[in-house]
């Protein structure tokens, strides 16, 4: 094909204006570059185009195939081309090598700071003046080339930072535990939902989901454990998914759960909420085994459907009063049956006022001299008081007389019960001190005190006891430590080393109210105890209960193969204490005998009984 | 040369029955596949031709044209059924106008690739670009040929098929470790130019020397046909006057402009922004003169058994009669007891002898296997 028209020079001058222009089309480096080099293999008619691109100091593998069209063109070579690069960019010469390589004709040109462009043409050679008007491109393809790296880095650090930003995000909104939603993306998902269900009227339900006893897991097994076992509830609610779209670990050992879109009718989308409560229960009904343990785990749910009555648009405050409802049903379950559920109502609100009320005033109630310590006598057969309980009284100014089963639980939730548990023991020691001093010869053996769960817990119990009792020069038996089943479940085997440490310095251990909760008879052998007090629940009226009369004989059985010491509490007519009696029990209290009263009655009918002998 | 068909069947209407009688005819020497051509008008589209190609035993593979040639004529029906008795292997690159290309690498399962037959979809977009990426994936110097594959009534529809289907908006990439040589002529020549072509939009030319391309176009050919582009078919006139993109080695890629949209004249094929075009002319004697040099001057001291040629429809249109000619011209070099087959394309694909493949207009490309030592 003749082109015999056109001068050499006006071909020389389109090339180098054709691939000039075609430099720089694209601000990213790769199709920056095979633009470049498209172009380079049509205007010349190559066979191939390859860019051997400098990364640090050094350069590529001249077959980064990204740059290098075919591909394959220096793996077919093998090394004589790869060196003959290497070497020629190393020289750092500006001139145009040209080497032919088994037939085929390779022409090599230097990218300043760059690397090098590498052509490869078969059958005929390049003219020289068209190599050297391709020469100068190549100061114009390095500046290219610059400017793209530059903007790759900025693009680079930009998506690092993106990158960043979206991990942060994600971990503001996600539980790094179990991966599961945190409060912040519970609070977001609600706030959509509410939304939603105002616009739509159709009730939505959030669940508080509290793990029963947790934190005795946590104590015992360990929080690594704890951690283990948070991911497997997880995975067992998560399987639940079909029935909610939120599931979120909202603290410890607290999850919530929102299943939105239930039902326009209240009726039927609280049966539904009611039925998805339950599965969850069920969900939990088998124990979950890993690590080679099996858990049995349960859950106190509280319900609050949404939105709530009353309130038509959407508001933070709105938002907060349903978490809140819902909490505060969650707690209702856990202070009576737990393993269940419940939905949030009116009296819940009125109980919950109560109850800060309550907690509030116990604050000041030390200060304000607002407690007093009676003591409920224990007799023998004869009704000779040998020894009392001490039980504690509140009359709050701004609440009035307030009973021990409302404010002893508000106490103990809040930590208070530390506080008032010492101050309870000072005033004991005091009052031991007291009778001492004024009841000789004394009858009075010792004065039992309840010690609650989170006050035997507390790290420095055995330090604060001791130091009371020698404050007050009070022997170590005089003050007995009465404690529920509770207090040795919590943590059986550090309840059992503490209760020892005790023992051995002489103190005496009590149990309380035997019989009425979880009766293990497992546990008793290893308790370090002197004593055992029967619930007052089996005595009413046990001449004529035979059901009473066989779990108080059972247990009576046991104080005597145990070799314990056996007190039946609520004793309020002749008829228990003289059946009681006929089955060898001898240490009786309750109102047929005494009530409870105050230090000084306590300190007067010591002094009768003395007076009467 | 050696063999790579084996003899090529004529069927005159295209149905499972008569490819079914067909395949009985071809004697039982082994093949690999079997390739079929089929004429764009007569195959029965798709659901005959996908039973035909699920129900065979053999895998086939090949496309549609405007027309197929067969011992030097040119058929406008029926297919031809051709035994490929060297190993194939079949690949197919679906939806190529979206294909993402910045980056995209092919993995082609056959490492000792020398040649690549490839059929594309004629009517679609981004064949250029896609062949590109073709090329980028094969080894270095495998030698590429093919063309474009579809319906002269430029209606966009299934054009191409493998024994998975019918396909269209597609590539069709058939390697071979069988080298294959390759003849490219056309026989253009310049009427006018360089021509700066200073704005382009892939297969539009815009400006021309910084004046609009139409007006560059009309002025030159108008002056040399002595017709006058508004009372003519552009069409009509175009055909004699491609555009010639200016490569080394004094050698010319055509550039068919078959219409005008918005005053921008609209090729077949994509144009280099910045490139230098030429304004081209033909004259039915010196295209088949061309063809026949080409063919009888390469293959002067060899005799050909075997041999495919990709030609453009356009210059069977351009050439009517006389393309039996250019036929005829190209099959002189062939033992006469080997007819050449192939097909009229909407757009050839070829590797020049410096290497570079191209996707050329108006351009006749014969492809012959290489004897191997």
């Amino acid at each position: 094909m003749a082109n015999k028209g056109v001068s050499q020079t006006l071909q020389i001058v389109s090339i180098q204006h054709e691939l000039s222009m075609s430099i720089g089309l694209s601000i990213d480096l790769v199709p920056m570059l095979t633009t470049f080099m498209k172009r380079l293999r049509q205007r010349l008619s190559l066979n191939s185009a390859m860019i051997a691109y400098q990364f640090g100091d050094t350069l590529t593998s001249p077959a980064y195939s990204a740059l290098s069209v075919p591909s394959t063109l220096v793996e077919e070579n093998n090394n004589v081309l790869s060196d003959l690069i290497t070497s020629y960019y190393q020289s750092n010469n500006n001139d145009v090598c040209h080497k032919n390589i088994k037939g085929l004709d390779y022409y090599l040109f230097l990218i300043p700071d760059h690397g090098v462009l590498v052509l490869e043409r078969a059958h005929r050679e390049i003219d020289l003046k068209i190599l050297q008007a391709i020469r100068p491109l190549l100061n114009k393809l390095a500046i290219s080339i610059h400017a793209c790296s530059q903007h790759e880095e900025l693009k680079l650090e930009v998506e690092n930072r993106k990158r960043v930003e979206q991990k942060l995000i994600l971990q503001s909104l996600q539980d790094p535990l179990t991966g599961i939603a945190n409060r912040n993306q519970f609070n977001i998902k609600l706030a959509d939902h509410l939304e939603s269900s105002l616009a739509s009227g159709v009730y939505g339900a959030v669940y508080i989901i509290d793990l029963d006893r947790f934190k005795v897991i946590n104590d015992s097994l360990g929080h690594s454990f704890g951690d283990d076992l948070l991911k497997v509830i997880t995975k067992r609610l998560q399987q639940q998914s079909d029935k909610f779209e939120v599931l979120a670990r909202i603290s410890g050992d607290e999850f919530a759960v929102i299943s939105p879109q239930l039902d326009r009718d209240k009726y039927k989308a609280k049966t539904k909420a009611e039925a998805i409560a339950a599965k969850l229960n069920s969900a939990f009904s088998e124990a979950l085994c890993f690590n080679g343990q099996c858990i049995k785990i349960t859950l106190s749910i509280g319900i609050q459907l949404f939105p709530l009555d009353n309130n038509p648009q959407y508001n933070s405050a709105h938002q907060n009063s349903i978490v809140n409802n819902a909490d505060l049903a969650m707690y209702a379950v856990k202070r009576t049956s737990r393993d269940s559920y419940q939905f949030y109502n009116e009296s819940m609100h009125a109980k919950n006022e109560r109850r800060v009320k309550l907690e509030n005033a116990l604050y000041s109630a030390i200060q304000d001299n607002e407690f007093e310590v009676y003591y409920q006598p224990i007799v023998n057969g004869s009704a000779l008081i040998n020894a009392a309980e001490a039980l504690l009284r509140w009359n709050s100014k701004s609440l009035g007389p307030v009973s021990p089963a409302e404010f002893i639980p508000v106490a103990e939730e809040s930590g208070r019960i530390v506080d008032i548990g010492n101050w309870v023991l000072e005033q004991v020691c005091r009052n031991i001190s007291d009778i001492d001093a004024q009841n000789r010869p004394n009858t009075l053996n010792y004065i039992s005190v309840n010690i609650s769960p989170r006050q035997f817990g507390a790290l420095n119990f055995e330090h604060d006891f001791i130091s009371i009792l020698n404050k007050y020069s009070v022997p170590y038996d005089k003050l007995r430590i009465e404690i529920t089943e509770g207090v040795a479940l919590e943590n059986i085997s550090s309840a059992v080393s503490r209760m020892n440490r005790l023992v051995n310095r002489g103190v005496v251990f009590m149990l309380d109210d035997f019989g009425s909760g979880y009766s293990s008879l497992s546990y008793i052998h290893q308790l370090p105890l002197k004593t055992v007090k029967i619930d007052r629940s089996f005595t009413a009226n046990i001449a004529n209960n035979p059901n009473n009369q066989v779990i108080v004989n059972a247990i009576i059985d046991i104080c005597v193969h145990f070799n314990l010491e056996c007190v039946v509490e609520g004793v309020e007519h002749e008829n228990e204490k003289n059946y009681l009696m006929t089955k060898g029990v001898n240490k009786f209290q309750g109102y047929f005998f005494y009530r409870p009263n105050s230090a000084a009655v306590l300190m007067e009918l010591l002094e009768q009984q003395h007076a009467g002998h | 040369m050696q063999g790579v068909f084996g003899d090529p069947i004529y069927i005159e209407t295209l149905s499972e029955a008569t490819f079914s009688s067909a395949l009985a005819e071809i004697p039982n020497t082994k093949f690999e596949s079997i390739l079929l051509i089929a004429v764009d008008q007569d195959t029965p589209f798709p659901k005959e031709l996908e039973s035909l190609l699920s129900n065979s035993e053999f895998p086939i593979w090949g496309g549609v044209f405007p027309g197929i040639i067969l011992a030097a004529q040119v058929k406008k029906s029926g297919a031809l059924v051709i035994p490929i008795v060297v190993k194939t292997h079949i690949d197919i690159i679906e939806n190529i106008s979206q294909f993402p290309h910045s980056g995209k690498q092919l993995s082609f399962d056959n490492h000792d690739t020398k040649s690549a037959l490839i059929l594309t979809d004629g009517l679609t977009d981004s064949i250029e670009d896609t062949l590109e990426i073709v090329i980028k994936s094969l080894p270095s110097n495998t030698v590429v040929f093919g063309g474009g594959a579809g319906s002269l009534s430029f209606e966009k529809k299934p054009c191409l098929f493998t024994p998975k289907g019918t396909y269209q908006d597609a590539m069709l990439i058939v390697t071979m470790t069988q080298p294959w040589e390759l003849v490219i002529s056309h026989g253009w020549e310049i009427l006018d130019g360089p021509f700066l072509a200073n704005e382009v939009s892939g297969n539009e030319v815009i400006q021309l020397n910084f004046q609009p391309a139409i007006d560059i176009y009309s002025s030159v050919v108008e002056d040399h046909s002595k017709k006058s582009l508004q009372d003519t078919s552009f069409f009509d006139i175009a055909q004699t006057y491609p555009f010639g993109i200016d490569r080394l080695d004094n050698e010319l890629l055509v550039r068919d402009p078959i219409k005008v949209e918005n005053n921008h004249l609209v090729c077949v094929g994509d144009i280099p922004e910045n490139t230098m075009l030429y304004i081209l002319k033909g004259e039915p004697s010196s295209l088949i003169k061309a063809t026949k040099d080409a063919a009888t001057s390469r293959y002067a001291n060899h005799s050909i058994n075997n041999g495919f040629l990709f030609t453009c429809i356009s210059r069977e249109l351009f050439l009517k009669d006389r393309f039996q000619d250019e036929l005829l011209g190209i099959a002189k070099p062939m033992n006469n007891n080997n007819p050449l087959i192939g097909v009229l394309a909407l757009g050839e694909i070829a590797s020049s002898v410096n290497g570079c493949v191209d996707f050329h207009n108006k351009t006749a490309v014969m492809a012959m296997p290489t004897v191997v030592n």
